[in-house]
Order: C-alpha cells, then sequence, then structure tokens
C-alpha cells in the first residue's frame, strides 16, 4: 500500500475534491479523481506532525493542500519517504505513557510544592523588608484581639521584662515584645512575625524566674529572626498560585482565597524542623550569655504540666483548641498534644494541618536540649 | 438611498429562499484520547519550563479544531508553536516590567500598569488576527481586520463608561465588545456579521442578576435557619461575657461555641463562591447561544439549540469536578463542552463550497507574525 486517500483543496475556494496520493521510493504525485496528476517534490513537501485523533494536512509550497484521516497511510508514507518524526504522537497514544506521564507530573509538582516552595520561601523571607514583617504582625494581632485582649500585667512588670529580654539578646532591632491576657490559650508564647512576639500573662505567671521567660524569649527569637512567620505565609501563598495553575482560570475564587489561605498558615502551627531550629537557637543564645538552657527545661515540664491538667479538666475547653483562629500561632506547647482525640470534628482540616505539621513530643525536645547541654 | 434599500432587501430575501440546507457541526474528540496528549504536553511543559507550552497550545488546538467538521471536513488550526513562543515571551517581558516597576516605586507601577492597559486593546488585535489567520476550514483561511481606534472605543471607553454609569451601561459596554470582535471576523473575503443586540445583552444580564440574587436569598434563609436551628444558641447567649466596667472592651466568647461559629462562616463562604460562580456560568451559558444565534458569514446564518441550562450545568459542573480532581479532569471537562456545543449547531447556508481566500491571506509572510501575548483562549 503506497497511496493515501484524502480531500484536495487548491487554497483559493473552498471546495473539496477526492484525491489520492501516491508515492514510490523518492517521488510523490497527487492524483485528483477528476483526473489528471499533480506531481510534489518531497524536497518542498510540509506535513503537520501526526497528532491522535487529527487530519494530517500536506502542503508543498503552493496554495495547495492534501488533508487525510489516514493515520495509518501516513505513518507507512513517513518510513518509506524517510521523513522521521511521529515520535511525539506516539507517545501520546500510549496510555502506558500517559500513566507515566501522569504519575511524573504529580511528583515533580508534589516535589516542587514540599521541597522546592519551601526552600525558595526559606531565602525569599530574608528578602521581605522590615514594613512587612510589622504589618504582618498588626494584622495578625488584630486577628487575634478577642482570644488575646490586653494584659492584666503592671505595666512596670510588663516594661521590665523587655528590658531584661533586650539587654540579653544581643540583637540590633529586638522585636517588639506585646503582652495579652488569655484565657483561652493559656500559658503561652507566640511569633507573630519577624518583629512582633507575644506572652500571654499567664505564661508570665507560670514561670520560677525571669529566666525560664528569657529561654522561651529566645525560642520565640529563633522563629522571628528565621523569619518562619514569613516563610509559612509565603510557601502558602505559592501553593495557592500553583492551585490556580493547575485548576485552571478560577479568576474571581484566587482573590477570595487568597485572604483566607494566608491567615489559616501564618496562625499555624510550626513543622517540626522549623520548632527545631528554634530550639537549637535558643539554646545557643542561652549559652551564649552564659546562662543554663536548663531553664528551658523547666518552663516546658511546666507547661507540658499544665496542658495535662487542661484535657483532663474542663471538657469544654479542649474542644475549642481544634479551631483555626485560637490555633495559637507558633504556640510553645504543641497543638496536637493540647488537643485530646476527641476533639470535635468541626476543624477537620485544621486537624489535618495539625498531624502534617505535629510538633516535636515535648519529651523530644527536653532530650534535645539535655544532649546540647551535654555537648 | 430608498432604492439601494430595496434592492439590499430583495437581494436578502433571495438568498433566504436559496438557504434551504443546512450543516451540522459535529465533534468527534474524546476525552481518554484528549487526556494522553494533554498529561505530554503538561509533563513536557514542566520539563522545560514552560517553553513546551506554545508546541502543547497549538497541538490543543489542533485536536480541537481537527475534531470539529463541518459538512464533511475538518477545521485546521495551521499556527507555528515559535510564533506563539515569541508572543508569550513578550507578554513574561511585560510582566516582568511592570512587577518590577511596581517594586521601584508605586507611581512607577501605576504608570506601567497604565501603559499595559492602554497596550491591551492592541494586544487583543494581535491576537484576534493571529488566531483568525492561522484557523482555516477546506484550505481558507479566516481573517480578522479590526481597526485600531474602534479597539480602545470598545476595550477601553465603553468599558469605562459602563463604570462611570454605575454598571448601567455595562451590559452595553459588552455588546459593543461583541460587535467589535465578530464583525471584523472574516472567512477568506466572505465577512462577518452580528445581529445580536444591545437589548438582548441587557435581557441576560437582568435575568444574571435575578439569579444572583435568587441565590443570594436563598442563602441567608439557609444561614438563618440553620443558625437558628442548629446553633447552639443558648451557649453563645451563657458564654458571651462583657465587662459591665468597660463595655468597649473586648467580648470573652466561650471556646466552646467557636467551631460551629467557624463552621458556619467556612459554609457561608463558599455558598457566596457558589453564588458568584452560578451567575457567571449562567451569563455565559446564555451569551454564547444568543450570540452564535445572530452571526452570518456572508449569507450562512450560525444557528444553535443549545439549551442555556443543560450548557450552564456543564460549566459549573465541570469547575466542581476540576477543582475537586485538582486539574485532571480538565481534559475530560473541554471535551464535554466542545461535546455539547458543537452538534447543537449548524449552519444554513445555501453553498459552501464557493467562499474565496482573501488576497491578503494568499501571501503567506503574515504567518510568521508574533502569536498571543498572552493566552487569551480566544477561538471561533
Amino acid at each position: 500500500m503506497n497511496e493515501i486517500e484524502g480531500s484536495w483543496f487548491d487554497g483559493g475556494r473552498s471546495r473539496r475534491r477526492g484525491a489520492r496520493l501516491r508515492w514510490s521510493s523518492g517521488a510523490l504525485a497527487l492524483l485528483p479523481e477528476e483526473g489528471g496528476r499533480i506531481s510534489i517534490d518531497p524536497q518542498r513537501l510540509q506535513m503537520s506532525s501526526p497528532l491522535p485523533g487529527a487530519p494530517t494536512r500536506l502542503s508543498w509550497g503552493g496554495e495547495d493542500s492534501f488533508v487525510t484521516m489516514d493515520e495509518a497511510g501516513i505513518a507507512a508514507m513517513r518510513r518509506d519517504l524517510a521523513l522521521g518524526g511521529g515520535w511525539l504522537s506516539r507517545l501520546e497514544k500510549r496510555m502506558s505513557v500517559a500513566l507515566g506521564a501522569g504519575i511524573l507530573c504529580v511528583s515533580l509538582m508534589a516535589a516542587f510544592a514540599f521541597r522546592g516552595v519551601p526552600a525558595i520561601a526559606a531565602r525569599a523571607a530574608f528578602l521581605l523588608p522590615a514594613e512587612v514583617s510589622d504589618d504582618l504582625g498588626d494584622l495578625l494581632l488584630g486577628e487575634l484581639e478577642t482570644w488575646l485582649p490586653p494584659s492584666q500585667l503592671p505595666e512596670a512588670r510588663q516594661a521590665g521584662l523587655v528590658r531584661y529580654f533586650t539587654s540579653r539578646d544581643e540583637i540590633d532591632a529586638s522585636p517588639r515584645v506585646e503582652f495579652r491576657a488569655s484565657e483561652i490559650i493559656g500559658a503561652n508564647a507566640l511569633t507573630l512575625s519577624a518583629t512582633t512576639v507575644a506572652f500571654t500573662d499567664e505564661l508570665v505567671l507560670l514561670a520560677e524566674n525571669d529566666l525560664e521567660l528569657l529561654a522561651v524569649y529566645f525560642h520565640e527569637l529563633g522563629h522571628a529572626e528565621l523569619r518562619h512567620v514569613e516563610q509559612k505565609v509565603l510557601t502558602a501563598s505559592a501553593w495557592l498560585v500553583m492551585f490556580a495553575l493547575l485548576t485552571g482560570d478560577i479568576g474571581v475564587v484566587g482573590d477570595l482565597l487568597l485572604s483566607s489561605v494566608l491567615l489559616g498558615p501564618a496562625l499555624g502551627p510550626f513543622s517540626r524542623a522549623l520548632e527545631r531550629e528554634a530550639d537549637a537557637f535558643a539554646v545557643e543564645r542561652l549559652l551564649a550569655a552564659g546562662e543554663s538552657p536548663g531553664a528551658m527545661i523547666n518552663i516546658l515540664e511546666k507547661l507540658e504540666a499544665q496542658s495535662r491538667l487542661v484535657i483532663t479538666g474542663n471538657g469544654g475547653a479542649d474542644e475549642n483548641e481544634s479551631d483555626s483562629e485560637d490555633t495559637a500561632p507558633d504556640a510553645i506547647i504543641p497543638e496536637a498534644e493540647v488537643t485530646g482525640p476527641e476533639a470535635t470534628d468541626e476543624g477537620f482540616l485544621l486537624r489535618l494541618l495539625d498531624i502534617i505539621a505535629s510538633h516535636p513530643p515535648t519529651e523530644e525536645r527536653i532530650e534535645y536540649i539535655e544532649s546540647r547541654i551535654a555537648d | 438611498m430608498n432604492d439601494t434599500r430595496l434592492t439590499r432587501a430583495s437581494e436578502n430575501e433571495s438568498h433566504r429562499a436559496e438557504a434551504s440546507a443546512t450543516e451540522h457541526f459535529a465533534f468527534h474528540g474524546n476525552g481518554a484520547e484528549y487526556f494522553r496528549i494533554w498529561i505530554v504536553n503538561l509533563l513536557l511543559s514542566i520539563l522545560t519550563i514552560g517553553i513546551y507550552s506554545a508546541w502543547a497550545k497549538v497541538r490543543t488546538k489542533r485536536y480541537f479544531y481537527g475534531n470539529t467538521e463541518l459538512a464533511g471536513d475538518r477545521f485546521e488550526y495551521l499556527a507555528r508553536p515559535i510564533a506563539i513562543l515569541k508572543g508569550r515571551l513578550i507578554g513574561v517581558a511585560l510582566l516582568v516590567i511592570y512587577t518590577v516597576a511596581g517594586t521601584f516605586s508605586t507611581l512607577l507601577g501605576g504608570l506601567a500598569g497604565g501603559v499595559l492597559a492602554l497596550l491591551l486593546p492592541l494586544i487583543f488585535i494581535q491576537a484576534f488576527r493571529f488566531n483568525a489567520h492561522n484557523s482555516a476550514w477546506r484550505g481558507i483561511r479566516f481573517g480578522f481586520d479590526g481597526g485600531v481606534w474602534p479597539a480602545y472605543q470598545a476595550y477601553l471607553l465603553w468599558p469605562l463608561f459602563g463604570v462611570l454609569t454605575l454598571g448601567i451601561g455595562l451590559p452595553y459596554a459588552l455588546y459593543r465588545i461583541n460587535q467589535y470582535q465578530i464583525d471584523n471576523h472574516r472567512f477568506g473575503e466572505s465577512l462577518a456579521n452580528s445581529s445580536a443586540t444591545g437589548s438582548g445583552f441587557y435581557r441576560i444580564a437582568l435575568i444574571s442578576i435575578g439569579i444572583f440574587f435568587l441565590m443570594f436569598a436563598v442563602v441567608v434563609v439557609a444561614a438563618a435557619v440553620s443558625f437558628f436551628s442548629w446553633f447552639p444558641l443558648e451557649i453563645l447567649a451563657e458564654s458571651v461575657t462583657v465587662d459591665p466596667e468597660n463595655p468597649d472592651a473586648s467580648v470573652a466568647v466561650d471556646p466552646a461555641v467557636m467551631g460551629p461559629f467557624l463552621l458556619l462562616g467556612l459554609l457561608g463562604y463558599i455558598a457566596i463562591l457558589l453564588t458568584v460562580f452560578v451567575t457567571g456560568f449562567a451569563w455565559e451559558a446564555m451569551r454564547f447561544k444568543m450570540v452564535f444565534n445572530r452571526v452570518a458569514l456572508a449569507d450562512n446564518r450560525v444557528r444553535n439549540r443549545i439549551s442555556a441550562p443543560r450548557y450552564f450545568w456543564i460549566l459549573f459542573s465541570n469547575m466542581l469536578l476540576i477543582t475537586v480532581t485538582l486539574g485532571l479532569f480538565t481534559p475530560w471537562a473541554r471535551v464535554r463542552r466542545s461535546r455539547y456545543l458543537l452538534p447543537a449547531m449548524w449552519l444554513e447556508t445555501s453553498d459552501l463550497d464557493n467562499f474565496v481566500a482573501a488576497e491578503a491571506d494568499r501571501t503567506s509572510a503574515q504567518g510568521d507574525e508574533i502569536g498571543e501575548a498572552f493566552d487569551l483562549g480566544i477561538g471561533i
């Protein structure tokens, strides 16, 4: 078989004429149904690349074109005339290739989303000007106002602590330290941005001495100095853009999602790795300041004991812990521990986030700090 | 003057008498086949950091055009990927300039944005020209001859008028845009013509707004009902404590009510999103049906029996399925749309054999011009 059936168009008028394309070694000719013979110079032959399901179009320099649906015939002609090509359509025809491509696509995108994006965000976070971190801190403090009403601590005590912290941190621009009362969150400290850190009154009261608070401050300072909140926000926005690209033009959804999705990660817990980094930072600072990291262990143990109390105590109190807004940003005590397994399923997504971003258990953190002391 | 009108009228009548044949469009694509092309496109685009996307675009359009049949012949998409790549690089460059300008100063960014907006009508013209010139049927290319000043009127002045009249003029602006797009297209030498009317656009705009408010009312009622029947109001009442000494201070809310409260908020958010989508898709379904019942090509008329509700449902469910599958359903969604639309459309025609190619299209140098700067999704 060295003939293909198809349609011949002269490029001047929209009239179809039946024709056959015939080839032999090195020679090519169009044979119109109405008779005659048009010989074609194979050198000038232009052929659309094979595409499954679509017709193939051939032209030879002039305005004429020949169109055929005969895929097998075209493949034979390509072979006989040594025209090459067609590898793409061979890929596109195989279900195994499609499956392989699908798996490869998903893994590449997943690798980019879960490795590439956080790595880029970790660098990009340091390029953000301080004003952005200031605004982010203000924004989050505003969002958390209901959960974090103004502090009941005497002004002098607050100012004294801030003076104490900044005198020991050896940092040019110390982050702003805010104090907030919070029955809901309990004893805790939060990093809201690279320039904003918050302590709850309950934590200040829980600490035996100010050195324990300094240990907590250094932990939060680690999050702040390493721009952990900014990293989370950047990562989340990059994911959002990826989602928009993947699902196509979702237009208005993107805008609406943007505002809500950014807040969640900023307020959500840190990953194990980031928490570990902050712990290491705190231990370094304590040692550099000539203090014992044991203070950190003391306060961690107190917080742990207190969170056990919360779970076994008031039944209503743990219900709320699974909800987004009161998921304390960078709770020094991991959410997952505060939230009992019987937590309501309303915050399902956030529970999922908790699992993904679970903190190292307190014992593990204490062990780590002890190992650093031993070194 | 009167005489010419009379002759035109009689001409039209004689054409109508001739236009007896109906030629239906057909679509032969299938989801599984296109999925394989789509996934290979996606993979190669990722591996080449987007460069292959120009080739991917050509293959996609060739697949859809090549599977669209009219009177026994398939449509053709003839663009060269390199031209599209050039266009895209220019598009990326423009966006980079805009972004960089914005980081230097707000003024500079605003200026760049303004320039970009002023360029937009030119970009549209270029995209229409490129797309039309590279679309063909039976060896005859389409064409687009829209002028620059009319483009600025259609894409900048009329929308501005729509905004200045607080939206009242917006359907009219959309009507002007539609007329500009269709009336400047041609197939060979035969000019396209839209007989859509401004009042037609107002009619579908009013229905869309009606749908929006209806949906909105349903959302509000549903929210109210769920709030009063299911929401733990007693707990809320007991849990809210206002400090009598300082009523302006933040209200303390018992954490127990926050779960249901947030859930309600989330559901409300989704409901509002759905309302926006439903309205947008309803508009699109009605617009498509109306516009493609009123397009003529010389004396051939495009008609359809598309059901707007059915087309709406296809758009809406496609969106849901694409979102749920993180984009994986996209190829089936596109095929599903074409499979519904094309067989529901036909041409009332007297003669499809005698369209004549335009002289300008026959000089092939035009094919080398720069393609679409942005993926505008323009198609016939």
